[in-house]
């Protein structure tokens, strides 16, 4: 095809251009969501709570080829939709180019042709016995005009190269959607999208995240997954998915509950023990029609995390961190702790949707008395896995396309030697995801806080508590003016146990704090 | 090996998936008249292809749509069949039901 010409170029409609790419814009953002939810209903399919057998899992596993195609077209729109708003770009600046090369040609008496040459009309020859002064202006006014032609040839030649990149740019954006096999004159139907999707391989996972991957990346990871790949994932690799701080609490559950089924399969395991407790757990949880994630765990180091609730809906999220006394065959009391504070924050906020965390990524201090209880160590480590956690989950909850990326209220209620948990989470480089903190029955932290890195910092020390004067091991007490927590309320003989005792004012306070119902000084 | 279905839930699942495609209709439909747009804004080669694109991408999200669709109906039949097939189950229990002899129902 020829070249345009110039006038041709200056005529485009270069408004109707830009709004057909933003129009094809729009629709690409609306599929992420379209997608997320259709993937929803693939999994509720998949999990075979509501169609087991044969049948269940061929209309899952049809449904994920779906999420597959979308996945990919997704994609290789996304890249084509680049290359159209390269051509409005370029068209938008030959268009410009053009008017202004013709007007200028007009106002200077310049005539341009359609491919870009200029030119002035030939000058009368001097009159016979002109003076110096008159051949110095005739001289003048023809170099004026040459000037002017090569002006106007300048823009005409600019605006035509930009329509030439405009040109190379729309012949180009068929090109990524090859990779579904669709080339122009022939478009798949859908059953020729899957066969080309599946044949091209473009489910499958290029790579892995490696450690020190941040949270946003992994969630722009797992976002570009279809639901396929994350099942060829999270089979393959359980140990990574399920401790991938940027993954939805539902895919990390499901890779959880896969290293909870080996780990109960070999007796023999180091983390044998670790599982048969959380197993007990999460089926007690589940026979009652309780709905539990398990976000973290690793049988190996005894460390795991369980939801109460939906970590990936729920408005208002606390994660309780308990402290010194705790391991693995607590978790039913944890568990207690947690559905404790839920039932706090729903009392507060009757039409909140509320998740708890019964959070034990640490290895908290066998008792009092142990060194471990007296020194940082366990904290330091819990500190780093906590920050994790938490911006994990800020990550996926912000990546989350069917939520609108609304990020949820986050409070940490921490216990004892849990609050120098929270301490060292604070230290770790970058803002604790955070937007309270309930400290309970604190053994001192180094930080103040306002240092803290929440907006809101609540504290409860009873006046029998021991633990928070005795002897302030590991740095002010909470409830000292300097510390500038607000103080809830607490009973006099609330000890050092009882701060999420049903019948205390401390617990309903705690949920006002997780409900985003009580105010902060 | 043992087959489970709620009715209800798989039903409203369905129902779900043609929304959702009902939903991606109304954007291919958008494609249409969109590369429309784009064949004609630009005269010649800008508008030949970028217009041969858009169109593309209305076959393109069409096919999203007849997926969707088409696991609908897969996911809606499947809920009709059982329940059909539970009716006709039941007709022929209480077929052999009556045709019992008095005193040994």
């Amino acid at each position: 095809m020829s070249a345009p010409a110039l006038t041709a170029v200056a005529a485009w409609d270069v408004a109707l251009l830009d709004g057909a790419v933003h129009t094809l814009e729009a629709v690409t953002e609306r599929l992420p969501p379209w997608r997320a939810r259709m993937e929803s209903v693939a999994r509720a399919l998949h999990d075979a709570e509501c169609w087991s057998g044969d049948a269940g899992q061929t209309a899952a596993l049809a449904l994920g080829e779906v999420s597959g195609v979308v996945t990919a077209v997704t994609r290789a729109l996304g890249e084509s939709l680049d290359r159209l708003e390269d051509t409005a770009r370029e068209a938008r600046t030959a268009q410009e180019l053009a008017e202004q090369a013709l007007a200028e040609a007009a106002v200077l008496g310049v005539t341009v042709d359609e491919a870009g040459g200029a030119v002035v009309p030939a000058p009368a020859a001097p009159p016979a016995g002109a003076t110096p002064e008159a051949l110095a202006d005739h001289y003048d006014a023809i170099a004026a005009g040459a000037d002017a032609a090569e002006r106007v040839a300048g823009l005409a030649a600019d605006a035509l190269r930009a329509a030439a990149r405009a040109a190379a740019a729309a012949a180009g954006s068929a090109a990524p959607l090859g990779s579904v096999g669709v080339t122009v004159g022939g478009p798949p139907d859908h059953a020729g999208l899957e066969a080309a999707v599946a044949l091209g391989g473009v489910w499958q996972p290029a790579c892995l995240p490696v450690v020190g991957t941040s949270p946003e990346s992994v969630a722009a990871w797992w976002a570009g997954l279809s639901e396929p790949a994350r099942a060829v994932v999270t089979s393959w690799e359980p140990g990574l998915v399920g401790s991938l701080d940027g993954l939805p609490a539902w895919a990390r559950d499901r890779a959880n509950r896969l290293l909870l089924e080996r780990a109960l399969a070999d007796p023999s395991s180091a983390g044998h023990g670790t599982a048969v407790a959380v197993a007990a757990e999460l089926d007690r949880e589940q026979a009652a029609g309780r709905p539990v994630q398990l976000w973290s765990f690793d049988a190996d180091e005894s460390l795991v995390a369980v939801v109460h609730g939906d970590l990936d809906t729920a408005e208002d999220v606390g994660v309780y961190v308990p402290g010194v006394g705790n391991d693995v065959d607590d978790l039913g009391d944890l568990g207690v702790d947690a559905r404790a504070v839920a039932d706090a924050a729903r009392a507060a906020a009757p039409a909140a949707s509320v998740a708890t965390v019964a959070w034990l990524g640490y290895r908290p201090p066998g008792n009092v008395l142990a060194p471990t209880a007296w020194v940082e160590g366990r904290a330091a480590a819990g500190g780093t896995a906590l920050a994790g956690d938490l911006a994990g989950l800020a990550a996926a909850r912000g990546a989350d396309p069917a939520r609108g990326a609304e990020l949820p209220r986050v409070t940490v209620v921490a216990h004892s030697y849990g609050t120098v948990v929270v301490d060292r989470a604070a230290e770790v480089p970058g803002e604790l995801a955070v937007d309270a903190l309930v400290l309970l029955g604190s053994p001192g932290m180094d930080a103040v806080a306002a240092e803290l890195e929440a907006e809101e910092v609540h504290e409860a020390s009873s006046p029998l508590d021991p633990v928070t004067w005795l002897a302030d091991v590991h740095g002010t007490e909470t409830d000292h003016p300097d510390f500038g927590a607000t103080p809830l309320p607490v009973d006099w003989d609330t000890w050092h146990t009882l701060y999420l005792d049903r019948d205390r004012p401390t617990l309903a306070a705690i949920g006002e704090v997780v409900a985003g119902e009580r105010g902060s000084d | 090996m043992s087959i489970a279905i709620q009715f209800d839930v798989v039903q409203a699942l369905g129902e779900e998936l043609a929304a959702l495609a009902t939903e991606l209709s109304g954007d291919a439909d958008l494609c249409g008249s969109t590369a429309v747009s784009l064949a004609t804004a630009a005269p010649g080669e800008v508008s030949e292809h970028a217009g041969a694109t858009g169109q593309l991408w209305a076959v393109l999200v069409a096919d999203l749509v007849a997926g969707a669709q088409a696991a609908s109906t897969a996911l809606l039949g499947a809920v009709r069949s059982y329940r059909l097939a539970d009716a006709a189950l039941s007709d022929r229990l209480l077929a052999t039901r009556a045709a019992l002899p008095v005193g040994t129902r």
